[in-house]
């Protein structure tokens, strides 16, 4: 009931996964929208419960 | 897709199985160290009415603290402001489901009359979008992607409607059932169609916010993810029935009738949620959402990815032990992500 960082992930994804670079200046990247992101990234806010509503999901999709 | 579950439930929670839920759900905000969310969806889950919505808002809000969120996903056709006033009330935000432009939605969304119901959708987010505490409570609209749709005319009718987020959700499927418009495995109708997105939502100088890619970008520069079958993330759905019984996530009964049953049924008017979180069974359900196939274990993008849900995973075969059906569009759209990172970041990706 609760989104928590996977660390004991298989050992094997973990090693094969690559680490993901950073980008540390947003004001170099020229598109507003990664910009926004960026920050999002460099201020944590990615399991903020608030930040996207966790509703979806809950939808039919079948047809 | 074959479930036949429905048949044998009651339409609403009673009032015993409403306590049996609350006193789980205190039990767990007292003893769990982090926060959970609940959702209310169906069905339609505004098909309660005024008064039984507010009696449930107002049980669950007693135990659950402002910043557990409550959430209802709905169709939007009986939204209301007498309805978005007890939603206000007790803090539960409201999410609505609208596929795109008429065309779009009316092609699969219809009522029992078979006619569509884009007009009342329409309708039911504009009385959303005036409420007076429409900003808490408009927590953003939901699609679901027909291929053969344009990205770009979904894209910009969202955006138009003035709406905080849009997520979108590939269809239910897997590889013996598969998703509409999707002719085989390794076809990337569903993956093109994002890549049309994506190029259309980063040429926008002032976009609305889209979860999913938000999110997929996110785990790029170096951050994590939210979204339950994207990213290296853990997360643990149990769904309550309305007759208390604890289920599996319900998005598994695309796959086979019954699969989001556990095998022993256990109801929260007999058991604390908390004590059924510490089983076997439970353990080896959450252990589902890491994936097992070669193919995935091996996956450079794994990361990313995650694997998929579950529901794509199943094939009458292999049963949950194969690639997501939708890898081959997920590979298609990470490489386009990369790609797009690169060069905006003048970084290499790839």
């Amino acid at each position: 009931m609760e989104p928590t960082t996977h660390t004991n992930l298989d050992l094997a994804t973990v090693e094969v996964a690559p680490k993901n670079e950073i980008i540390s200046d947003a004001d170099q990247m020229p598109n507003s929208l990664l910009q926004r992101l960026m920050e999002e990234v460099k201020n944590d806010t990615a399991n903020n419960m608030f930040a996207y509503d966790r509703a979806h999901n809950r939808h039919n999709r079948g047809r | 897709m074959g479930d036949d579950n429905w048949k044998n439930l009651s339409k609403f929670m009673s009032e015993e199985t409403i306590q049996g839920l609350c006193a789980s759900l205190e039990e767990l905000v007292a003893n769990q160290k982090k926060c959970f969310s609940v959702v209310l969806h169906g069905g339609e889950p505004f098909l309660l009415g005024i008064k039984k919505l507010s009696y449930l808002l107002q049980k669950l809000r007693e135990v659950l603290p402002e910043h557990y969120p409550i959430s209802i996903q709905t169709n939007g056709i009986l939204i209301s402001n007498e309805i978005l006033d007890i939603c206000s009330t007790y803090r539960a935000s409201v999410a609505v489901s609208i596929d795109g432009p008429e065309h779009v939605h009316n092609k699969y969304r219809v009522n029992h009359k078979n006619a569509g119901t884009f007009n009342e959708v329409l309708n039911g987010f504009d009385i959303l979008l005036h409420h007076p505490d429409s900003e808490f409570l408009n927590a953003g609209l939901l699609a679901v992607i027909d291929p053969l749709s344009s990205a770009s005319e979904v894209y910009h009718f969202f955006k138009q409607m003035a709406t905080p987020s849009v997520d979108f959700l590939y269809k239910d499927g897997n590889h013996s059932k598969l998703p509409l418009n999707k002719k085989s495995f390794d076809s990337t109708e569903y993956g093109e169609w994002m890549v049309s997105l994506l190029q259309t939502y980063l040429s926008d100088p002032e976009p609305m916010k889209i979860r999913v890619l938000d999110d997929m970008l996110k785990v790029l520069l170096g951050g994590i993810v939210s979204k339950e079958g994207l990213g290296i993330t853990d997360f643990a759905i149990v769904i309550i029935d309305t007759d208390g019984t604890i289920m599996k996530n319900d998005t598994l009964k695309s796959t086979f009738n019954g699969a989001d049953k556990f095998e022993k049924s256990l109801n929260v008017k007999d058991i604390l949620l908390s004590d059924f979180l510490k089983s076997e069974e439970f353990k080896t359900y959450k252990e589902m959402q890491r994936p097992t196939n070669k193919k995935c274990l091996a996956c450079s993008e794994l990361h990313i990815c995650g694997g998929g849900m579950i529901l794509n995973l199943w094939s009458n075969e292999e049963e949950f032990n194969n690639p997501s059906v939708y890898c081959s569009d997920q590979l298609f759209l990470i490489k386009n992500l990369r790609n797009i990172v690169a060069k905006f970041t003048n970084k290499e990706y790839v």
